[in-house]
């Protein structure tokens, strides 16, 4: 497979969130605004490309039969380098979803990627599948975060500056005059709630195009 | 088997080796920010907490209780929470004479790596349980109850406290009285 279909494949088609429904716990628990579900995209993002490369790096020296402790190993180092990195540069967003950048151990979508690919390809296919399963994670969080916080406070992009410093405090955008709207979209039901719905649009999409292709061939 | 178990040992000692060493550089690369940025947030909290800014004296903890001279106590407290330790600040008033505590100002958490959203309490002071303290004698502090699904950070923060209202009544230092 060329890079750029590996890429593609593990961004949508095999999408851990909607189409392997992997690492829901953190995608419904931080998606609660922009900021929230950009900072998990990237701790994610940097964990999965970290891991997976030395996975892929060190595939020859890890025995078969001890791979899943090597592999957890190596994860749990990424991630708590990408904490430590966190605390030190994003430390208001670390004080908010510190936790949830920790759990990102237990991610099986990371895991999983490691275990069924990276551990069986050279670095550069493991590159572009680690960027695209990041990236399709990364899009299922933003999507959610972006509908929740604007329908929780009918904005977008609140405290953009947690992530991007004092600059971003500007890219706030607000739909009327003050905060207001549907408070449950920010809890945890409301989480459920707006993640079921996309993912029955998600999957609608899909078989749409699923069929038109079918046409097509 | 015996070359199997030996595979294995090998490999994973030698990434352990690897992940330590990434480890180690990650470390020490941020130790210094991290705890700069834990400082400044402690110092944002101890500025809420006195309503403003921090008086002109200087910093002068005995045994983790700073006398502030003017009526106020602020004292540090560190309790073991559900899922590690939680740190708090908090002042109390002291009317009259320094071994009679008056009442409690305020409590603020620097520190905590409690369950998000059922311990979220814990980051807004000025609303809920912790707003709840405020104004109340140190000697009812154990009399509250805890919130409902935190009770072991509650009843941490509660214990945390009483042990530490408890020493500022025995550190007079810091000033001329």
């Amino acid at each position: 497979m060329s890079l750029a279909t590996t890429f593609t494949e593990s961004a949508f088609r095999a999408n851990p969130a909607w189409s392997q429904l992997l690492g829901l716990c953190p995608l419904l628990a931080v998606s609660n605004s922009v900021v929230n579900a950009l900072g998990l995209a990237l701790a994610s993002g940097f964990v999965a490309v970290g891991a997976n490369v030395s996975i892929s790096a060190a595939r020859r020296l890890i025995p078969e039969f001890a791979r899943l402790p090597c592999f957890v190993l190596i994860i749990a180092t990424f991630t708590t380098c990408a904490v430590l990195l966190m605390e030190a540069f994003a430390f208001e967003l670390y004080l908010r979803v510190s936790l949830f950048v920790q759990i990102i151990v237990t991610n099986c979508m990371i895991l999983g990627r490691a275990e069924a690919f990276a551990s069986k390809h050279g670095i550069a296919q493991t590159v572009s599948d680690a960027l695209g399963t990041a990236s399709g994670f990364a899009i299922a969080l933003l999507v959610l975060g972006a509908t929740r916080e604007l329908l929780a406070t009918g904005g977008l992009f609140a405290r953009m500056d947690l992530l991007f410093g004092p600059a971003a405090h500007s890219w706030h955008w607000q739909l009327g005059a003050t905060p207001d709207g549907l408070l449950l979209a920010a809890l945890p039901p409301g989480a459920f709630l707006v993640a079921g719905l996309l993912l029955a649009c998600a999957k609608v999409l899909l078989r749409r195009f699923a069929a038109r292709e079918q046409r097509v061939e | 088997m015996a070359e199997r178990r030996l595979q294995s040992v090998a490999a994973l000692t030698s990434i352990a080796l690897v992940c330590g060493v990434l480890l180690a550089g990650t470390q020490a690369l941020t130790a210094q920010k991290v705890s700069a940025n834990h400082t400044q947030h402690a110092q944002r909290e101890l500025r809420a907490l006195l309503g403003g800014s921090l008086p002109a004296v200087p910093e002068f903890w005995v045994d983790d209780v700073w006398h502030l001279c003017n009526g106020s106590v602020v004292a540090r407290a560190q309790a073991a929470g559900y899922a590690g330790p939680i740190e708090l600040l908090f002042a109390l008033s002291t009317p009259g004479s320094a071994r009679i505590p008056g009442k409690l100002h305020g409590v603020r958490i620097t520190r905590h790596q409690e369950t998000p959203g059922i311990a979220d309490f814990l980051n807004t002071p000025d609303i809920g349980w912790l707003a709840a303290l405020v104004d109340t004698d140190p000697a009812d502090v154990a009399l509250f109850d805890a919130v409902t699904g935190a009770t072991i950070t509650s009843e941490a923060i509660q214990a945390a406290l009483v042990e530490a209202i408890s020493r500022t009544s025995h550190v007079t230092v810091g000033c001329e009285t």
